[in-house]
């Protein structure tokens, strides 16, 4: 099909391996197919989305479609920036706090015999984060504080730890008292790691979230748009994503959400 | 972790959270320590 795209789509995750890569992997080769081009998928594993700081990828043409957390989208939509146009369908998990709305939470994660039973008992703690532009691992935890009248002084620390699976090994080790941490990335670690699994709980959990969002490079949204929606249109997609190894329900009837208050 | 499915969301989703994005602003003050990086990596490819 010719689409003006050239030979290869390329496709960013920011949210990956947190969340599982072969989901993002699913999305990128049923919208590749659809558009019939090839395509590559690169993985971002040290922040969840581009910052107000660095390059942007999108900009330069050099990534076409963007896996990433709400932060980089709100930056990045500026009117200043303008780079990347939002994909008007997002999924939706099956956590039970997100009632089929396209939307997640933190879960403040500790390890089972620590003592700490609620927030305020983390004053002094040694708590971390994933990375600057994470909304369930850091602007989460920042607003939680400031309700509070609290800033990161709170803590004992407030160290940047890399990822949400990065926080969760630092626990199980004892060396990080707790971390805000997605909730999906929090299940699926479980998943991977039944014999931790039950080395860690959470005492509170912060959200609703907006759900993280597909992005499209502005200069290329006219052509991807329409052939990226009939992709995550077809059930074939839904398999593909079940054939992955992550369970596919049918697809949710819920409609536009702007709800979004941690 | 099971996965539902897409549903349709509009730019108004986010606008709740443009708030918080000064308190990252504001956390600069504190020291970051541990891992940091932006670099880009594992490049997958569809052959």
């Amino acid at each position: 099909m010719a689409t003006g795209l050239g030979f290869l789509l390329s496709f960013t995750a920011w949210l990956a391996p947190g969340l599982p890569l072969a989901m993002f992997d699913a999305i990128a080769s049923a919208v590749s197919i659809e558009i019939g081009v090839d395509y590559t998928l690169t993985v971002e594993p040290k922040i969840s989305g581009p910052t107000q700081h660095v390059d942007d990828l999108f900009a330069r043409g050099v990534t076409d479609v963007g896996f990433l957390c709400p932060p980089s989208y709100v930056w990045l939509r500026q009117p200043s920036v303008t780079s990347v146009v939002l994909a008007p369908l997002a999924p939706v998990f099956d956590d039970i706090r997100d009632q089929g709305r396209p939307v997640y939470f933190s879960d403040l994660v500790v390890t089972t015999d620590s003592p700490y039973r609620r927030f305020t008992d983390l004053a002094g703690a040694r708590v971390g984060y994933n990375d600057r532009s994470s909304l369930s691992g850091y602007f989460s935890l920042l607003h939680h504080l400031d309700e509070k009248g609290l800033d990161p002084g709170f803590f004992g620390g407030f160290d940047h730890v890399g990822s949400h699976v990065g926080a969760l090994e630092l626990i199980t080790a004892g060396d990080l008292d707790a971390a805000a941490v997605d909730a999906n990335v929090l299940r699926t670690w479980r998943t991977d790691n039944p014999g931790r699994a039950d080395r860690v709980r959470s005492i509170a959990d912060i959200g609703p979230h907006p759900v993280q969002p597909i992005v499209l490079r502005a200069a290329a949204a006219g052509r991807l748009l329409p052939p990226l929606v009939r992709a995550l249109s077809h059930e074939a997609t839904l398999e593909s994503v079940a054939r992955c190894g992550i369970t596919v329900s049918p697809r949710s009837t819920t409609g536009t959400s702007t709800s979004s208050n941690p | 972790m099971r996965y539902h499915g897409f549903a349709s969301i509009n730019d108004g989703h986010f606008d709740l959270i443009e708030p918080m994005m000064p308190l990252g602003r504001r956390d600069e003050r504190f020291p970051v320590y541990g891992l940091a990086g932006t670099g880009r990596s594992d490049r997958l490819s569809q052959d």
